[in-house]
């Protein structure tokens, strides 16, 4: 029974050149649109330590600690930040004038008397504000140790002084360099993943009696609904994983745009998101009632807000959602697989990969089970 | 029995779709469900078929309750929809291929039962075409062929001649008669009467969820008291007229509308012989004159007060 509802069911998805078109053609086209807008921006726009300036005053003349993570940083054969230190005037002249990304100042002795100010919302104003917040965590987290347990400050002084993480989080691969292109082609990928949603919508059409007349016939058949929808779910899911690689391998290959050398998570984040992409239309299609049409506009519309928020349109949305919506980036699973293989690419540390991958599972959960239990009914109230 | 149906109550919120229906095909027969459109056939076939949920009732099909996971009986049981159930991307053999496989594991076996259900539908010259391909007769041969290829005992045939040309339905007429021939019972709904009564050896009519009356199509229409419907082709008739030919013997209503006479009389002897003499005494001249028997529609129109075809 597998391998009879398995092969049609590949033979199907292969013929339905309506599907096909949405989630291999046009990602391919959209792949290659890319390469011809973005092609040049690596060697136009290769990265540059990001202009700060921080005010000087008592305040950061004592805070040793700060002035030690901000040297780490701005030093070395790789430096992150292009620092100066000036009066306030001359840095809100500088800011003004667009030479520096933000000013740092402090007003206090507290965590949260480091502020930041910025004057747009681009890749270099993203990552000071990271830098600053989790800095800012850390002294949080020495302070509250100060009023429970005052012995232990001198360690956590220490630890906070020799930090290292916020450079090693962001410390690039021996290879790999900041290339701005990536996350079009990333975002990209996680679009095309999510339209395995097309997939995932059919199957759930074609066991659900109340929504065509082709699954009345399969519910009449002596064999279990669910059965025919895994094993026909597992065509799609391979069919939307084979159309990825081909994908994967022709941004790869015949674009020459970069993964990094991690293709053992590569090829684990692609299924892992096909599984989402397939398992997410199958949700739609089981929640929404509605005809088939209204189900592909969700499909659609859900992938392309969820692409463009990830930066596929523009990179400084990614940056922008980020900064404002922190939340929003957990919830988008095109974000979640863009940002995976952009943790992948630049990360040597696995943390922010493994959080995207956490994510991806979690969706994957939901779904599946939201979806077993909305077609687990074997009878309809009406067809 | 091969179907009992005992008591079925279906409710849509306030519309009451079943109300109390109650009937049983035996094996062998063509059991036509005859009623006007949204009398509830569709939701009565798709309760049998444990497809939609009741309110009460009982269903027992091949003499066991009817649930969703009755596959022994599901194995013995073939459906054709009104609509056509098929895939746009499989070829007409591998559509059939397919639903079949759903029942027949066995691929060698299959395949002959396969090709038997192209040739009984008359598909041979067109196992290779995509169903986008097909007429709308041959679409429905098609649909028929994927609902019967696992020779069923049991066929239930949902209004599967609705927007077929003429010849088209002669021959599914004649394929769903061969079934029977071949031992297979049959449930045929339809809202044509002339369908019903052509194939079926049993009818059952319906209307708002109630059976209004079973049996065969002569039992249905020795139950109605009109014997006769005659038409006659008449220049001029006055109301004089009208009136002496109103009391002729069994006449049950006379009207004269756009040159023709229509004379309806109840069961009895000699019905037309008597209306000619009439027409003669009464000196109205006439030219073509025409007797029908009574239809299911006029069983259909007497019970109810309206037309089947409403």
């Amino acid at each position: 029974m597998f391998i009879h509802l398995f092969t049609y069911r590949l033979k199907t998805l292969l013929r339905d050149r309506t599907v096909i078109f949405w989630t291999l053609m046009f990602p391919l086209v959209l792949a290659s649109l890319f390469k011809l807008a973005f092609g040049n921006l690596a060697s136009i726009d290769s990265f540059n330590p990001i202009p700060v300036v921080v005010i000087e005053n008592a305040y950061y003349a004592e805070d040793k600690g700060f002035q030690e993570a901000l040297r780490s940083l701005s030093e070395g054969e790789k430096p992150l930040l292009d620092l100066r230190v000036a009066s306030e005037a001359d840095a809100k002249l500088a800011l003004d004038g667009g030479k520096v990304d933000g000013i740092i100042e402090i007003k206090g002795t507290l965590a949260k008397d480091k502020t930041l100010v910025v004057a747009g919302t681009g890749l270099g104003e993203s990552i000071l504000r990271s830098f600053l917040e989790q800095y800012a965590e850390s002294q949080l987290f020495i302070e509250r140790i100060a009023k429970t347990n005052p012995e232990k400050v001198p360690q956590a002084v220490e630890a906070l002084v020799n930090r290292e993480s916020f450079r090693e989080e962001i410390s690039l691969g021996a290879k790999n360099k900041q290339n701005p292109e990536l996350n079009y082609f990333y975002s990209l990928l996680g679009m095309a993943c999510m339209y395995g949603a097309f997939f995932g919508t059919n199957e759930v059409n074609a066991i659900q009696a109340n929504i065509s007349t082709r699954a009345a016939r399969v519910n009449m058949a002596p064999v279990h609904k669910l059965k025919v929808f895994l094993y026909s779910g597992a065509a799609a899911l391979l069919v939307q994983i084979l159309e990825m690689f081909v994908l994967l391998l022709y941004i790869r290959f015949a674009l020459q745009v970069d993964f990094g050398e991690k293709w053992q998570l590569i090829v684990l984040t692609t299924i892992l998101s096909c599984f989402v992409g397939v398992a997410f239309g199958a949700f739609v299609s089981a929640c929404v009632k509605g005809n088939e049409g209204v189900k592909t506009a969700i499909v659609i519309s859900i992938s392309m807000l969820g692409s463009a928020l990830s930066g596929m349109m523009f990179a400084s949305i990614k940056y922008l959602v980020a900064a404002k919506l922190p939340l929003l980036k957990y919830i988008n699973p095109v974000n979640l697989v863009t940002d995976a293989y952009y943790a992948l690419y630049f990360f040597d540390d696995y943390s922010r990969y493994s959080v995207n991958m956490l994510g991806l599972a979690t969706f994957a959960v939901v779904f599946s089970l939201g979806t077993y239990l909305v077609i687990r009914g074997r009878k309809y109230a009406s067809l | 029995m091969i179907v009992n149906v005992e008591q079925l109550v279906k409710r849509y919120d306030d519309l009451l779709a079943l109300d109390h229906l109650s009937f049983s095909v035996k094996q062998g027969e063509i059991f036509g469900l005859l009623g006007p459109n949204g009398s509830g056939k569709t939701t009565a076939i798709n309760c049998i078929l444990s497809l939609l949920s009741y309110d009460k009732g009982n269903i027992t099909v091949f003499g066991k309750e009817m649930t969703p996971e009755s596959y022994d009986s599901k194995k013995d049981i073939g459906i054709v929809m009104q609509n056509v159930a098929v895939y746009d991307e499989l070829t007409v053999y591998e559509n059939i291929d397919y639903f079949c496989g759903l029942y027949i594991t066995d691929k060698a076996k299959r395949k002959g039962l396969v090709n038997e259900a192209i040739a009984f539908t008359g598909l041979e010259d067109f196992q290779k075409f995509y169903p986008k391909k097909l007429s709308g007769g041959l679409l429905r041969r098609l649909n028929i062929a994927c609902g019967i290829a696992h020779k069923p005992k049991l066929i239930i045939m949902d209004e599967p001649t609705v927007a077929v040309d003429p010849q088209s339905r002669n021959k599914i007429l004649e394929g769903i008669q061969a079934l029977n021939a071949t031992g297979a019972t049959i449930i045929y709904t339809s809202h044509y009467m002339e369908e019903v009564e052509q194939i079926c050896t049993r009818i059952m009519i319906m209307d708002q969820g109630r059976v209004i009356a079973t049996g065969t199509k002569e039992e249905l229409k020795n139950r109605i008291t009109l014997g006769e419907k005659i038409t006659v082709e008449a220049l001029e008739v006055n109301e004089m007229q009208i009136s002496a030919l109103k009391k002729l013997p069994n006449i049950a209503s006379i009207t004269y509308n756009d040159k023709h006479l229509v004379i309806k009389s109840q069961k009895g002897k000699n019905n037309l012989e008597m209306v000619l003499h009439g027409l003669k005494e009464q000196q109205i001249g006439f030219g073509k004159i025409y007797s029908e028997v009574p239809t299911l529609n006029d069983v259909f129109l007497e019970i109810t007060g309206k037309e089947l075809r409403d």
